[in-house]
């Protein structure tokens, strides 16, 4: 291998090279810390919700005032009649809040009655009816869900505070978090706030809670009770595969055909609930990709342009090389090799300075560690971008002639 | 050892072409020395880039050590410059950002020795020129006469059957040019052809052969030789 003498080389004219490498350096840096975080949220909006999410709509009612308890218990069951006998229809529930719309109750639980119970978990609080299971097509794992009997009714949310149900369902991570020892179902949790007792009835494999953004989502619980008075009405409808964007489109109708003298807000599936809670993420994906993007081609501007100066500036040097016995690809290899060398010492410096900023990211904004298993791949691909950058100006020396040696002065 | 015949040569830019050289005809026998003057723009780089494969030409045939090279392929004239042919240039065509020893290293490296060998003929190379202790200079800290020694060492490092040289004291003074004609000459006298381009009538007057080019070809006699014609013809028309 020729490395010495082109290192020696380089090092006699360093400022272009050292710039370039620092370059590499810090887009190696950028590059791999980036790329950590944007495949962990990738991977956060990869989480499945739990719901049957490609089959469902969901969509708020607004009352003009608000409704008395048994008149607004009976339009909710014309409502979820209706919508019911629409075709491709699954099932069809009332609630008070939607999951992952970033809005909804933080509930305490705990295995005590006590005032400091340690075991004192939050979750995401839901409210649902004796069809929420088939509606949100949760998959229930031990347990039951609610029965018709069960469901209990309050005028408003002042009622519902004031009488809680004896009965929840829980999700997995909020069973696993009260209960470690796998006791969940049967089990007595307590509401942290009135120390209401409740029996778990049930657990449900997942059922992502209001916020995404929040580590705990994977804890909620449902609990049995529909608000009657119109105050925050959601219905949630499940379709036939295949059938929601029809269901989608025809369900304001069958619902103001049942009366006219409301609204109808956010008639949407659940993607576009999914959608909107991931808006951040997907916006902070794209404005790394695109920082990515941006510095790797400044990159292989760089090292294009590095190698390009390099070539010009020397082709009587290369003329020479090839009258002395040069072939074009030895002349190729040189340049490769030379944009190997600059790129390689950047992906060193850029190596410690990968490490370095992760450090900061970490203590700064308290991310995860990166991944160490970044960095060779960050350091392979600019290699590969480099020797691509390269090649260009690698083969244009080696298109010099070998009369060069003798012709220019 | 190199024979040329019938060799012609064009240069062909947007509108204008030029013979550089035409039905140019030349033998030289192993361990010749050889100068070639003439004009400038008689063609003396010219045939000396042809000579050392440089160059295509166009028409003509041309054997080097008995072998047609005009149909070799890109590599094997690399191949036969980096073996058989030391060069010589006007201006050293020292790397700049090389030292001494790494410049007589480069046609080295491409015949592919090992590091342990290399090192012993940069050694002898740089003996020879008597620049055995510069090895580790910069061609910017040496005269230029020291320069075109460190050239003549990494053209002979190879051990060469022919060294090319174009004008090798055009960029010297009188004292150093006299030093690398010396040079020259001994190396010469150890068995290696030499075709040398010059100038300058007085370094051509010491090779052992004088070969004259005018409009592309190599005329008939050289001005000496011519000379020594006219005095023979006076005789023959005197007797
Ligand atoms: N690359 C080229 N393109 C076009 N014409 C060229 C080229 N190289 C040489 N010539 C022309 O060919 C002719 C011979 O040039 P050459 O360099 O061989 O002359 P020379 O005898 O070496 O001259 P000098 O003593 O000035 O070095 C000249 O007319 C020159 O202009
Ligand atoms: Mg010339």
């Amino acid at each position: 291998m020729e490395i010495r003498p082109i290192l020696s080389a380089l090092l006699r004219n360093r400022t272009g090279p050292l710039l370039v490498a620092l370059q590499v350096a810090i887009t190696l840096a950028v590059l791999c810390n980036a790329a950590f975080i944007v495949q962990q949220r990738l991977a956060k909006m990869d989480r499945p919700s739990g719901y049957d999410e490609d089959n469902l709509v969901t969509l708020q009612v607004i009352n003009f005032g608000r409704l008395p308890k048994e008149a607004g218990l009976a339009a909710i069951a014309a409502d979820l009649g209706a919508l019911r006998a629409m075709p491709g229809v699954v099932a069809a529930s009332a609630t008070a809040s939607l999951p992952m719309s970033n809005a909804g109750f933080g509930w305490g639980f705990q295995r005590t009655a006590d005032a400091n119970d340690p075991t004192n978990t939050s979750a995401s609080l839901m409210l649902a009816d004796q069809y929420g299971l088939e509606a949100f097509g949760l998959q229930l794992e031990s347990g039951r869900w609610f029965t018709p009997e069960e469901i209990g009714t309050a005028a408003d949310f002042a009622e519902f505070g004031a009488t809680l149900p004896a009965t929840v369902v829980i999700s997995r991570a909020l069973a696993d978090q009260l209960f470690p020892d796998g006791k969940a179902l049967g089990a007595t949790v307590y509401d942290s706030s009135t120390r209401a007792p409740a029996t778990v009835i049930g657990i449900v494999e997942r059922a992502q809670g209001y916020f995404v953004n929040n580590p705990g989502v994977e804890r909620s619980a449902f609990y049995p009770v529909v608000i009657a008075s119109g105050e925050s009405l959601y219905y949630v409808i499940r379709t036939r595969p295949g059938e929601r964007a029809a269901v989608q489109r025809e369900v304001e109708s069958a619902l103001l055909a049942v009366d006219p003298r409301r609204i109808l807000r956010d008639v949407r599936s659940f993607g576009e609930i999914r959608a909107t809670a991931y808006q951040n993420d997907r916006a902070m994906t794209i404005t790394l990709l695109t920082v990515i993007a941006l510095l790797v081609a400044v990159t292989v501007l760089g090292v294009f342009g590095l190698m390009s100066f390099n070539v010009n500036r020397r082709r009587k040097q290369i003329g020479t090389r090839r009258a002395l016995g040069a072939r074009r690809s030895d002349v190729v290899r040189h340049f490769l090799l030379e944009g190997w060398i600059v790129t390689t010492a950047g992906a060193v410096i850029g190596v410690a300075l990968a490490v370095g900023l992760s450090v900061w990211l970490v203590s700064t904004f308290d991310l995860p560690k990166l991944d160490w298993r970044y960095l060779p791949v960050g350091v392979l691909a600019l290699w590969i971008v480099g020797q691509l950058a390269a090649y260009g100006p690698a083969r244009r020396a080696a298109g010099i002639e070998p009369a060069t040696a003798t012709r220019s002065v | 050892m190199l024979q040329m015949k019938g060799i012609s040569k064009v240069y062909r830019a947007d509108v204008v072409q030029t013979s550089a050289l035409r039905d140019f005809n030349l033998t030289v026998d192993e361990g010749e020395f050889v100068a070639v003057t003439g004009p400038s723009g008689s063609g003396k780089t010219t045939f000396l880039n042809i000579a050392g494969l440089l160059e295509a030409f166009d028409a003509g045939s041309y054997l080097l050590d008995g072998q047609d090279v005009s149909r070799l392929g890109d590599d094997a004239r690399s191949r036969i410059r980096n073996e058989k042919i030391g060069f010589i240039f006007q201006g050293f065509n020292l790397i700049a950002d090389l030292n001494v020893f790494d410049n007589v290293d480069v046609p080295l490296r491409y015949r592919g020795f090992r590091a342990a060998e290399r090192a012993q003929r940069i050694q002898r190379a740089l003996e020879l020129v008597g620049l055995a202790s510069r090895g580790k200079h910069l061609p910017s800290q040496l005269s230029g006469g020291q320069q075109q020694r460190v050239a003549i060492a990494r053209a002979l490092a190879g051990e060469p059957r022919f060294l090319l040289a174009d004008e090798p004291t055009g960029n010297l003074d009188s004292v150093m040019a006299r030093q690398v004609m010396e040079l020259l000459e001994e190396i010469n006298g150890r068995g290696t052809t030499i075709i040398m381009v010059t100038h300058d009538p007085e370094l051509a007057r010491r090779a052992r052969r004088n070969v004259h080019m005018l409009d592309g070809q190599v005329t008939d006699f050289t001005e000496f030789e011519a000379a020594i014609r006219v005095r023979e013809t006076r005789a023959a028309a005197g007797a």
